[in-house]
């Protein structure tokens, strides 16, 4: 399993979402995180050439033609996950509480 | 739809061929399933291009410096030499070339950059070839 290096906030909402289930239809991703596919798929194939996730196929018989591709976020991978997704929810509550300039003490001081 | 055929043969044609399988099945599916999910097949085929386009540069990056790594351990020699007889073919290619096109030099035709009122006027320096406004030419320099 190699180093993810920097994490963006796109990955680590992918992250999020790989950890809520054993395992993830790869739509299903897209749609939890409201990313569009052009960001979410370049991630999920990041995760696996890294050795973070497994890709596998759909297993259910009933449906016809192209399976669906699930991802896994394997064992070892998932304590680091957890850390990554911790630090990104961290940072966005401290943004979400700093004041901006035109705030003191989380006080509006404008006109 | 022959657009989105060809978009996505495209971005199946770019993905490296290893994965080229598995993703355009999983794309195909993705493609059938995503609109009921309200993610529209374009943004689902500039996902695939992307993902296809960022795989590619991934491999080529991979191998160039795998290549370039196995160049410093001292193997593949044949490709170290086949590097080394491009390079000097190139560079006679471009003295050659240099040589050729270089023409002996013609002489110079000389130009008098002298200001205006020293430079010759018919036999006469030019200050010289005024007459005054009285029309004297008393006291003037005389022509020898």
């Amino acid at each position: 399993m190699e180093n993810l290096g920097r994490v963006t906030p796109a990955s680590a909402l992918v992250l999020k979402a790989l950890l809520s289930a054993d395992s993830v239809w790869g739509l299903q991703i897209v749609k939890d995180v409201v990313k569009k596919p052009g960001t979410v798929y370049p991630i999920l194939d990041r995760l696996e050439v890294a050795g973070w996730i497994q890709g596998e196929w759909d297993s259910t018989q009933d449906r016809k033609g192209p399976r669906r591709r699930y991802y896994r976020l394997l064992a070892e991978a998932r304590p680091l996950a957890q850390d990554y997704v911790n630090t990104h929810r961290a940072k966005v509550r401290t943004s979400a509480t700093r004041p901006s300039p035109a705030t003191f003490e989380g006080q509006w001081q404008g006109a | 739809m022959r657009f989105t055929e060809a978009v996505f043969a495209s971005a199946v044609a770019l993905t490296p061929v290893r994965l080229r399988e598995v993703r355009e099945e999983q794309w195909r599916a993705d493609l059938r399933d995503g609109p009921a999910m309200g993610i529209s097949a374009k943004s689902l085929l500039f996902g695939a291009v992307r993902s296809s386009a960022m795989a590619r540069s991934h491999d080529l990056l991979h191998r160039g410096g795998k290549v370039l790594s196995r160049i410093k351990k001292g193997e593949n020699l044949r490709l170290v030499l086949g590097i080394a007889g491009a390079a000097a073919i190139l560079v006679g290619s471009v003295v050659v070339g240099i040589q050729a096109s270089a023409e002996p030099e013609q002489a110079e035709v000389p130009l008098v950059k002298a200001p205006l009122e020293n430079r010759p006027i018919g036999g006469y320096e030019g200050w010289w070839n005024s007459t005054p406004v009285s029309g004297s030419a008393e006291g003037l320099p005389q022509e020898l």
